[in-house]
């Protein structure tokens, strides 16, 4: 594509709508960003400028159409529009059901803070040339919240139940006259045990002691 | 109607000539009664009939109902004269032979007729205009029940959306400024920093989610399937549910909604009390109506069992729909059974 892609971005949140459009106008990729608040903003926008893409949030708050509506209404001026959905949940979508309603160039994308900008804006550039893209983190997403900490044994709960409260390795072992040592291999076993498949790039300390505070918390 | 004004005449003229009877000094014999049976069971007859045909040729010509109403009245008190005038013989009491008593008895059975007429129209009416009221503050009731359950969906789903698009995004933005400022630390706090993000993110996609589709189930971009499968994962643990759903197109959100919060009690209400081992709820969405079956296998509902809100909301939805429902056993089985117009 020799140039960039002009974006239409609509987002009822400010704080949200600011913050991505900021990262996305930076992006060499793309070439021209208009932000619009609800549907109104939107119609009133693509009837002055002409998108190859626009990116937009399901839910626009009560005063709008919602995103699917706004496509809809935005694909009957511009049959070439690429319509890119963010949504908070897109894993329980009807994806047979939106296919049928746009056939080509639509694609889901679910909201994150780990969305990756690379990512957001590649699936921008494949939606504005026709393609469908359907976000792959969305089907993995639904974790079930296992008890996992009814699988560790006695001493581990014991030491991570201390780290959970704050302490080093060298206070648990003092604090339970063990040798630090044991202390430390007690603890990665308890990590391995409460993240099985740890994301990389996470501390997992960190993880393994929020998943066991989650886990032993009392219903209710 | 026309049977009791004919026993009526048929009491008075029997209680008349008892106490004429017994004014002339005679006692009720046989040959009084022999007197009084023939006369009574005629005029009853002829009275009867008389009104009997009266009804039904009012009824033909509705047009004249005033007119034949008062016509079938003297006809009435003309029988009952010309029946006593062909009945009399010589132990006939004089009183009764003077041609001035056969205009007495005509108006006395006139005004016999208009007199019991008038207090079972009144009564009639009473009852009548008792059941209009009984049925406009039924359909207040209706009305209100509407409206409660309108106000209830709209607060819980002011509530969903409060959750679904503010906090959501406002943990999204502050993951996203975590995950921003960590890129500027060194390794060990960065990754630190990750994973208080997940964790953030975790309870944005499960917590806040769960709740808010708790409180207003989102069916507008989503099929009843979907959300029915939602619903039931939530009782995976404790019994096994099977779900089958026929769609249709037609089907509106706001009836999606009714088949979801029926659907909704009748689980509850059947993990709560009947402790099942399988559910099954099967939804059919037809031409002209929606029909919901929930069937478990537990303990079954007890003969004398007071119904609990559970069944008053069920009640509630399903007369939004000018529907009926239903819960029986159905051998080992509790069957609850509801059926939508649309």
């Amino acid at each position: 594509m020799s140039r960039g892609l002009r974006v239409l971005y609509v987002e009822n949140d400010e704080a949200l709508l600011g913050l991505l459009s900021q990262t996305l106008k930076a992006h060499p990729a793309i070439e021209e960003l208009t932000t619009a608040r609800n549907s109104e903003g939107a119609l009133h926008e693509a009837n002055e400028h002409r998108f190859d893409v626009a990116l937009l949030d399901v839910s626009l708050g009560p005063n709008s159409l919602t995103g699917v509506e706004l496509a809809m209404n935005l694909r009957d001026k511009n049959e070439h529009l690429g319509v890119v959905f963010l949504s908070q949940n897109i894993s329980d979508w009807n994806q047979s059901e939106l296919d049928t309603k746009f056939k080509y160039g639509w694609s889901a994308i679910q909201k994150s803070a780990n969305l990756s900008f690379e990512y957001l804006t590649e699936v921008l550039a494949a939606t504005a040339i026709g393609q469908s893209i359907f976000d792959p983190s969305a089907k993995a997403t639904s974790p079930k919240n296992e008890n996992l900490s009814a699988k560790l044994t006695r001493r581990q709960h014991q030491v991570i139940a201390l780290a959970a409260v704050g302490l080093d390795a060298i206070e648990i072992a003092k604090r339970l006259q063990l040798a630090s040592v044991t202390v430390r291999q007690e603890l990665s076993k308890s990590y391995k045990v409460l993240i099985p498949n740890p994301r990389p790039g996470t501390d997992l300390r960190t993880a393994a002691v929020l998943k066991y505070i989650r886990d032993t918390r009392p219903e209710n | 109607m026309a049977g009791l004004v004919s026993a009526f005449q048929f009491l008075v003229i029997s209680a008349v000539l008892l106490s004429l009877n017994m004014a002339t000094g005679q006692s009720a014999s046989h040959e009084t009664a022999s007197r009084i049976f023939p006369l009574t069971a005629v005029s009853f007859l002829v009275g009867y009939l008389t009104l009997l045909l009266g009804a039904l040729v009012m009824r033909k010509w509705s047009k004249l109902e005033a007119l034949l109403y008062h016509l079938t009245g003297g006809i009435f008190a003309l029988g009952a004269v010309v029946v006593r005038t062909v009945l009399s013989n010589e132990s006939t009491p004089v009183y009764w032979q003077a041609p001035i008593s056969n205009l007495r008895l005509f108006l006395v059975t006139l005004l016999l007729f208009y007199t019991l007429h008038a207090a079972i129209g009144s009564a009639n009416s009473r009852i009548s205009e008792e059941a209009r009221q009984a049925q406009v503050a039924r359909a207040a009731l209706e009305v209100q029940r509407r409206r409660l359950i309108d106000s209830q969906e709209k607060t819980r789903k002011q509530i969903a959306d409060f959750l679904h698009d503010r906090l959501q995004s406002d943990l999204v933005i502050l993951g996203i400024q975590m995950n921003r400022a960590a890129a500027t630390l060194p390794t060990e706090s960065r990754e630190v920093l990750h994973a208080f993000v997940d964790e953030i993110e975790r309870i944005r996609e499960v917590g806040v989610r769960e709740v808010s589709q708790a409180l207003a189930p989102e069916l507008q971009n989503r099929s009843l399937t979907h959300a029915i499968r939602d619903l039931t994962r939530q009782y995976e643990p404790v019994t096994q549910i099977s779900v089958e759903v026929s769609e249709s197109a037609e089907v509106t959100e706001s009836q999606r909604l009714a088949v979801y919060r029926i659907v909704e009690q009748a689980l509850l209400n059947a993990v709560k009390h009947a402790e099942p081992e399988s559910v099954s709820v099967v939804i059919n969405c037809g031409a002209h109506h929606i029909d919901i079956t929930v069937e478990n296998d537990g303990r079954q509902l007890p003969a004398t069992g007071s119904a609990g809100s559970g069944f008053a909301i069920i009640e509630t939805w399903v007369s939004q729909f000018e529907g009926n429902w239903s819960i029986s056993p159905s051998g080992e089985r509790t069957i609850l059974v509801a059926r939508l117009e649309i």
